[in-house]
């Protein structure tokens, strides 16, 4: 199953992200899918430092190492993007 | 002279509840994000010095600490060498000596000198001392001080760090005071006397104090220094400690205490192995 298709995972990684940046008043529903994370659309207001974060976060808890900031911009876009290439099927 | 015109409390006792984390969310939500425990004290209590309302923004910042920010660096040692990981970015740059300085620079809107002192004995002493020094040389117009400190658990290691053999009741705290040299206004005046003495000199300096003058003892005088510094002499004792537990920047704490009683003159004396400092709060206000 791909990771977009696995809510399970998903959900998993909507609770990383917001326990990694400290986005308490924000619940794992509120995490759009398919809305750039990094985007104003996304109402999360993350920056560079969350970035750092949630690197840390793939890396602990997914056991996932992005190379540089330049794969981590083409990995975390959307939720549905991450859980894809971690869970490319 | 200098002179306090503003201060402000955050005190605990080992063994009371305080949820430092859900009180700053009430008047500073936006500063939660990122800080850890220690950051936070140092928040609460500078926004109480403050009473909440803005402030010269070319302020100066001191804050001293005894043991500064040691709980994060607690977290850096187990996420390196038990968890064998990298630190978390927002620990290793709150683990900068002067975050919480820089935290509470950007809460109040202050873009002045900020200044973090960090150090076992007479930290309350020097920061007050660097304070007064500056002011007087007209090097800064007003400074915001305060001592933050953290009881980190369990007690017996923040007890074991601090050199705390006895079994004496721990505690924290985050007090804060507003400084500059204008009389008008002022709750109280405060000079801090520059040099070091021993106990001979301390005593041979009571001698000429005032009786109507209070003397208060840092929680490090040993309780022989006090006796001896007590006997032949009427001075009475102004008593703080049963308010607080051990933290080195209790100093801040008699002070705030001292000026809230309204009225008098307390001199401070503190002890630090041989070595003894003193200054003197007389309240012109409550």
């Amino acid at each position: 199953m791909r990771g977009s298709e696995d809510e399970a995972l998903k959900l998993r990684l909507k609770k990383m992200i917001i326990e990694e940046c400290e986005k308490e008043d924000i619940e794992p529903e509120d995490v759009a899918d398919d809305v750039e994370l990094f985007s104003e659309a996304s109402g999360l207001e993350l920056d560079s430092l969350d970035a750092l974060q949630i690197s840390m976060g793939l890396q602990n808890q997914f056991n996932t190492r992005l190379g540089d900031s330049k794969e981590f911009r083409r990995v975390v876009t959307t939720i549905n993007d991450l859980a894809d290439y971690l869970q490319p099927e | 002279m200098i002179y306090i015109h503003q201060w402000g409390s955050l005190n605990r006792k080992e063994g009371e509840a305080l949820d430092v984390k859900a009180a700053l969310k009430e008047v500073a939500p936006k500063m939660v994000r990122r800080t850890d425990r220690f950051i936070q004290l140092a928040l609460l209590g500078a926004y109480r010095a403050v009473d909440g309302n803005p402030i010269d923004p070319h302020t100066a910042l001191y804050m001293a600490s005894g043991q500064g920010n040691l709980a994060v660096f607690n977290r850096l040692r187990d996420q390196r060498y038990i968890d064998h990981q990298p630190p978390k970015p927002i620990d290793f740059i709150n683990s900068l000596s002067n975050t919480a300085g820089f935290y509470v620079a950007q809460f109040l809107g202050l873009h002045g000198k900020n200044l973090n002192l960090a150090q076992h004995g007479f930290v309350a002493e020097m920061a007050l001392l660097l304070a007064q020094n500056d002011l007087r040389l007209g090097k800064e117009d007003q400074v915001l001080i305060g001592g933050v400190d953290e009881l980190l658990q369990p007690a017996s290691f923040t007890r074991k760090f601090l050199g705390i053999c006895d079994g004496r009741e721990l505690g924290e705290g985050s007090n804060w005071m507003l400084l500059n040299t204008r009389k008008e206004g002022a709750l109280a005046s405060l000079e801090v006397v520059s040099g070091v003495m021993s106990l001979t000199e301390v005593k041979q300096h009571l001698e000429a104090v005032t009786k109507t003058t209070k003397v208060a003892f840092g929680l490090r005088c040993n309780e022989a220094a006090v006796n001896a510094l007590l006997e032949g002499n009427a001075l009475e004792r102004f008593c703080y400690e049963s308010g607080c537990g051990f933290y080195e920047t209790a100093a801040f704490y008699a002070m705030n205490r001292f000026i809230e009683e309204g009225e008098g003159r307390m001199l401070f004396i503190e002890n630090f192995e041989e070595d003894f400092r003193l200054f003197e709060v007389d309240v012109l206000q409550s």
